[in-house]
């Protein structure tokens, strides 16, 4: 009896000397073929997977090297990238977003592409602003692979009916076209302007932008000027005038909007998918989806939006780095870029590939491609508590359009929040 | 039970009005929708405009989600099935047997259900991965089995209570070993109440997404609850129509098992906690 | 294993013990040295980004207790394991009644109850973040032909009914296990005593206070613990509901160590927060045992 105490507590003691380290033995690179591990999401996803199989199988068959997926939902990509890094299993390429490649790169396991592909493969395949995406202290961690703009979406015939066929070029302008969209008395709702999780914080920016703040300083430190009390207070307007709605995330606008029931939203060039899988023929997307400028303050400023792309990550620990490069040049290749233009509308980047007719007579994209040349960073993309920041701003904009606190309040709030976050 | 008095009529159909609304409604919603075409999925009307099987067809030829479906039966029964065993196991040493440290250990399954188990997940990847158990089922089986053991020891510890000591003290004047005793005399007297711990192991494992999505990520091997999630729930678009109908299809095949085991399942769901 | 071949030269004692161990082995891998991890975690400022990371002490500890949000937390989920514990205890009591009178159909109705239960919770999420949702939610849609409002509600964009929303989605999920569970105990309780209490003259009310709900006392016990715990733990349908909001109003606890440690990346901070949490389930339980010893 006692014995078997004994051994009970000694399992006790000894269990966690066992399971410290958690360092995993890898096997030495070895000549011929290799089988990399490739992470994301897109491969899960019923618009996407076939695609990405076909990706993987010609490179496997064209190189005899092997590829493995590994895939999570979108949502959940960066920490399970994270957690994976932590354990040490094998990783060698890794689809990213912005956020998931800003993310991942905070934690100093990506490897230098500059000494990979070198500087002159990556300057000749690809635009400088393209490349300034995926740079982080003059390293290049993340070789673009699919790049536009956040920017509006609005839906041309709703705007006809409303009286409206050009697009509103002025935030006066976009007042009155909403308030004629909602005069039109369809239920439509006039603009669906992110209320609720991250996305709201990132719909808030370029408004800021357009009036003319930021939220952060150049040092990283709150700026917040007087412009944002403004911005906040236009949203509680456009709330309390019914042109914009509480409980409206990314997912229901995309819904709402593909149902023919919102005329503009904040979104990228994904916004394809959903009305696509709602129904609408993909070559007629743009009769229903089409992108705009945002509306400017004052006739004659620059037109605001936010960077979006997805990009491809080599791990520096990845014992198959030239295989894993060797893929990525692949997936970025003019052949494979087209087709996944084709198939699923991810805009390609490279100057070869965006140069072809095809990409440049896209109508769907062109919206989305003007805005992209003046595009900034969401404002928390190099931050390593992004989620907290957009966290705070998003509680603290929703307590104000709920009428708890004022414009005023929202914006001190956001300070003080800030200021202890930062 | 109850006289059937014109209070007890009302209380009665009233009851199963409301309530039957309350939970048959949104299901048949949720049928509503996966029998709808895709274009119409947000159209309001209630069975009552264009219908398909499009849907189910499709989720049932589709060979990736119906491999999930595999796996989610293979893991939740084997787990359902491991939970069981060990659970039996524990709580019939905790309610017919006196060591020490006994109590400490009871309340450590106990207290094991209040921690997050969001934190545990780092931890148990780190040492799945050190005893190579990661992207198998065993990675699966043995946490499914850990987070099912407190709820059915305890139930169980409550059924076996129940069996009164005299029993097992003839039977081993009658010379029967300890084993004998317990697969002869004890475990077949308290088997509707492991169904129901089997039951309820079934559904953990089969409602699980965070552990599921984070230990195993080779598609050959992934769930249901996390393949779906990760199929339907784009960075794009969001399929509602395609996750209902599949969380239909999938829910046919374990309710037929439940109605089916219901007898036992009900009758035994600690009516052994009930007789002292 | 081989123990129980030569089981004759075991004492009970040791059998005893060899029958907790297999338990007692995955539950120290699993959860006790994941769970010490944990605590000693909340010492340190480890996060999800970098294996490496310092002792600070009580700082995270500090951090949580001086965040104003946190006790609003602790009483959001109050309010939600509370409430998500009662409402469905209480319908599927209800509910169990009405099926254990056994009409036409009852049997059937029992079985597909169980359907509800399960759904993948985050596919209930969807669906109920579409019945309740404010522009083209189910329910909306169906108050207005009703004539009952002109307007749509946003029920969920509202701090008040989207607590209400998620409590009531997460009841509709978990009502059948208490169903099942509590059909269970409603059999058991001894028919003779019902009849015995008949000849004395008791009424429904009366058979119900005095004699099926002590008979079902140590079952509703066991019941409202393990639901209370689930609803703690519980986290995937108000994270598809409303992620926690508007302005933090669906935060609970759980919410607040996945997001703290899955989207912040602060695996200290969220350590911390389940261990105040585990202290705080302890402290309670121990009270609450002692009562329970004391009124025995």
């Amino acid at each position: 009896m006692k014995k078997l105490i004994s051994v009970i507590l000694a399992l006790l003691v000894l269990a966690p000397m066992v399971f410290a380290g958690g360092s995993s033995e890898t096997a030495a690179p070895a000549d011929g073929p290799v089988s990399i591990v490739w992470a994301g999401w897109s491969g899960e996803e019923e618009a996407t997977r076939d695609i990405f199989t076909k990706m993987r199988t010609t490179w496997e068959e064209e190189s005899g090297n092997s590829v493995q997926w590994v895939g999570w939902t979108w949502a959940d990509t960066a920490q399970q990238l994270l957690i994976r890094l932590q354990g040490g299993e094998q990783l060698d390429i890794a689809q990213a977003d912005i956020g998931i490649f800003n993310t991942i790169a905070q934690t100093g396991t990506l490897a230098d592409l500059n000494e990979i592909f070198g500087e002159e493969w990556l300057n000749e395949t690809f635009e400088q602003s393209t490349l300034a995406v995926g740079q982080i202290d003059g390293k290049q961690l993340g070789l673009p692979w699919s790049m536009a703009a956040i920017t509006m979406v609005y839906n041309p015939e709703i705007l006809s009916r409303a009286g409206w066929d050009t697009v509103p070029t002025t935030v006066e302008e976009f007042e009155q076209c909403l308030a004629d969209v909602a005069a039109l008395g369809e239920g439509i709702i006039p603009y669906g302007v992110s209320t609720k999780d991250d996305t709201a914080a990132g719909d808030l920016m370029p408004w800021l932008w357009t009036f003319g703040t930021t939220i952060f300083n150049e040092d990283g430190s709150v700026n917040l000027g007087p412009e944002a009390v403004e911005t906040i207070q236009w949203y509680k307007d456009m709330l309390a005038k019914g042109y914009i709605q509480m409980d409206i995330g990314r997912g229901d606008a995309r819904q709402l909007f593909a149902q023919g029931k919102m005329a503009f939203y904040d979104d990228a060039v994904v916004a394809k998918g959903q009305a696509v899988s709602a129904g609408v023929d993909p070559a007629e997307v743009v009769n229903v989806c089409s992108a705009m400028p945002r509306p400017v303050l004052n006739e004659g400023d620059e037109s605001q939006s936010t960077m979006w792309g997805h990009m491809l990550m080599i791990f520096d620990a990845s014992q198959y780095k030239e295989a894993a490069a060797e893929f990525a040049k692949h997936l970025v290749s003019d052949e494979v870029a087209l087709e996944y233009f084709e198939k699923n509308g991810m805009p390609p980047v490279t100057k070869s590939a965006s140069a072809t007719e095809e990409v440049q007579n896209d109508a769907y994209l062109k919206g989305f491609i003007e805005s992209t040349a003046t595009a900034r960073l969401d404002e928390t993309a190099r931050m390593t508590n992004a989620s907290e920041i957009k966290t705070i701003i998003v509680e603290e904009l929703q307590r104000t359009l709920l009428g708890q606190t004022s414009a005023e309040e929202c914006v001190e709030n956001m300070r003080t929040r800030l200021n202890a976050a930062i | 039970m109850f006289q059937k008095t014109l209070a007890f009529k009302i209380f009665f159909t009233v009851s199963l009005i409301l309530i039957g609304c309350f939970v048959f409604l949104p299901l048949l919603w949720m049928i509503n929708t996966a029998l709808k075409p895709s274009d119409q999925t947000f159209s309001l009307y209630f069975f009552t405009g264009p219908l398909t099987l499009d849907n189910i067809i499709g989720i049932l030829t589709d060979k990736t989600i119906m491999n999930y479906l595999k796996n989610s039966l293979i893991v939740s029964f084997l787990s359902s099935f491991m939970a069981t065993l060990v659970s039996s196991f524990a709580a019939y040493s905790f309610s017919k047997f006196r060591y020490r440290g006994r109590k400490i250990v009871m309340g450590a399954f106990m207290m094991s259900q209040a921690f997050p188990q969001a934190i545990l997940l780092l931890s148990i990847y780190l040492m799945m991965q050190r005893f190579g158990l990661l992207g198998s089922y065993w990675s699966l089986l043995i946490s499914y089995v850990v987070f099912t053991l407190p709820v059915g020891t305890w139930t169980l510890k409550g059924y076996f209570d129940g069996i009164p000591d005299s029993l097992i003290e003839s039977a081993k004047i009658d010379g029967a070993g300890n084993l004998r005793i317990m697969t002869r005399i004890v475990f077949p007297m308290a088997v509707p109440g492991m169904v129901s711990i089997a039951i309820y192991g079934f559904v953990w494992s089969w409602n699980d997404l965070l552990y599921a999505m984070t230990l195993v990520t080779d598609p050959a091997r992934r769930t249901l609850a996390p393949g779906l999630v990760m199929t339907y729930l784009g960075e794009a678009s969001t399929n509602w129509a395609a996750m209902m109908s599949a969380s239909i299809v999938a829910a046919i095949p374990v309710t037929l098992i439940f109605i089916f085991l219901q007898r036992y399942f009900i009758a035994g769901l600690t009516s052994g906690a009930v007789k002292e | 294993m081989t123990g129980f071949r030569n089981g004759g030269r075991l004492t009970d004692r040791q059998v005893g013990v060899l029958l907790v161990l297999p338990g007692v082995a995955v539950f120290i891998a699993v959860i006790l040295y994941p769970f010490i991890s944990a605590i000693a975690m909340s010492f340190t400022d480890r996060s999800l980004l970098n294996p490496n990371y310092d002792v600070v002490g009580f700082e995270n500890y500090m951090k949580v207790f001086s965040d104003p949000y946190f006790l609003q937390t602790v009483w959001t989920t109050i309010v939600f394991v509370v409430f998500s514990t009662l409402v469905p205890f209480t319908l599927g009591l209800i509910w169990a009644i009405v099926l254990n009178q056994g009409f036409r159909g009852s049997e059937f109705l029992r079985g597909v109850t169980l359907v509800n239960w399960i759904i993948p919770g985050t596919a209930i999420g969807f669906l109920w973040s579409w019945i309740f949702n404010g522009q083209y939610g189910i329910l909306n849609a169906l108050l207005m032909k009703l004539g009952l409002i002109d307007q749509n509600l946003s029920f969920l964009g509202d701090t008040t009914s989207a607590l209400v929303c998620v409590i009531i989605a997460r009841s509709w999920q978990m009502l059948p296990w208490y169903m099942a569970f509590l059909l269970g105990g409603l059999q058991g309780v001894p028919l003779e005593r019902i009849e015995a209490a008949r000849i004395d003259g008791a009424n429904n009310l009366q058979v119900f206070r005095y004699i099926v709900i002590p008979g079902m006392r140590q079952i509703f016990f066991l019941v409202l613990i393990l639901g209370a715990i689930g609803n703690l733990q519980h986290f995937d349908i108000p994270w598809t509901m409303t992620q926690g909001g508007p302005a933090r109003a669906t935060t609970t606890l759980s919410i607040e160590v996945y997001r703290t440690a899955f989207k912040n990346w602060k695996l200290g901070q969220a350590a911390t927060v389940g261990t105040i949490w585990a202290i705080l389930l302890l402290v309670f339980s121990i009270v609450y045992l002692k009562q329970v010893k004391e009124s025995d």
